[in-house]
């Protein structure tokens, strides 16, 4: 089992190298971000074991004075994943993201939303009473509201089983 | 037999304050959407964003929905649109003087079939939530509040 998921792996990742090569809309900003993205993170093994997607908004704010690009977390996120986000945190260049949408202040924040999908999901996720979809734009129980730049999702797959 | 079809329509406490003009666009909007029949009989809920854009008269330029609406909740908009208070709307905007930006609506609205379901949000509404023309959302948008409704049908057969 483990050495075919290999194969499948290594199909895939020299399927992505040549089509990289010749697509250059893969060579762009979100393509670096995505794959640096995809290569440093692993999805909680207690959520994959549960059957629980992620899905959650990444605020990111420019802080001119210090320097650095703070994060918040919109309420949707499991804090295993907002463990795992600010752990990899230093390989994500977010400087791709206003390079991308070719904007030179940084004062506006940007939203990313983080998306873990899984091959098989729990009924829980999908209950009537699941607050996910609700709290998707919520930050510390208040939505979001103002002005910022949305960008495209960092996502990843999960074959769970 | 007669079946008496009784809609519910209750509104999450949002803000309990003052009514103020997004409240009123709200109100109108939820008044007059009736929920289509096909996606409530199935307890399918309606998860989508609304982008909007305002011309320099305050009509309506551009409206349109993620890909996670369904063709029966556009089609619905579409048939009640001209009765939803967007002037409400466009003056909360101006009073910002955000009427010129692009701005995204949220909206949720849970259904169901008392004591037969109740509807859920799904993998593949979220993953589509965020895709218009199956392209992510990307670029400068103004954020507005949410749309957030349960409309629950209850079924008496006598």
């Amino acid at each position: 089992m483990r050495s075919f998921l290999l194969i499948v792996i290594a199909i895939i990742a020299n399927f992505m190298h040549s089509y990289a090569q010749k697509d250059p809309e893969l060579r762009n900003n979100w393509a670096k971000l995505q794959s640096g993205f995809v290569k440093y993170i692993r999805y909680p093994k207690e959520l994959e074991k549960a059957s629980i997607p992620s899905f959650f908004k990444l605020k990111v704010q420019y802080d001119e004075k210090a320097k650095q690009y703070n994060l918040e977390f919109s309420d949707s996120s499991h804090p295993l994943m907002i463990k795992e986000v600010l752990r990899i945190k230093d390989k994500l260049d977010f400087n791709l993201v206003y390079d991308d949408l070719t904007i030179e202040k940084r004062d506006i924040p940007i939203i990313i939303p983080i998306e873990i999908r899984l091959a098989r999901v729990s009924k829980e996720f999908s209950d009537p009473k699941s607050t996910v979809s609700q709290n998707l734009y919520n930050f510390k129980g208040k939505q979001a509201f103002g002005n910022f730049y949305f960008y495209a999702p960092l996502a990843l797959t999960v074959i769970n089983d | 037999m007669i079946i008496l079809y009784v809609m519910i329509n209750s509104l999450y406490a949002q803000d309990k304050g003052k009514i103020d003009n997004f409240k009123k666009f709200e109100n109108s909007f939820l008044r007059n959407f009736k929920y289509p029949a096909q996606l409530q009989e199935r307890c399918i809920p309606v998860l989508t964003l609304m982008v909007i854009s305002f011309d320099q008269s305050g009509k309506i330029n551009s409206l349109s929905f993620s890909d996670s609406a369904y063709p029966q909740f556009i089609q619905e908009v579409q048939r009640v649109r001209d009765n939803i208070d967007f002037e409400s709307l466009y003056m909360d905007l101006k009073s910002m003087g955000k009427e010129n930006e692009k701005i995204i609506i949220p909206i949720q609205i849970d259904t169901g079939v008392i004591d037969e379901c109740d509807s859920g949000i799904l993998q593949f509404d979220l993953i589509n939530l965020y895709l218009f023309d199956s392209k992510p959302l990307k670029g400068r948008y103004f954020l507005y509040k949410k749309i957030l409704s349960k409309i629950f049908m209850a079924r008496a057969i006598s």
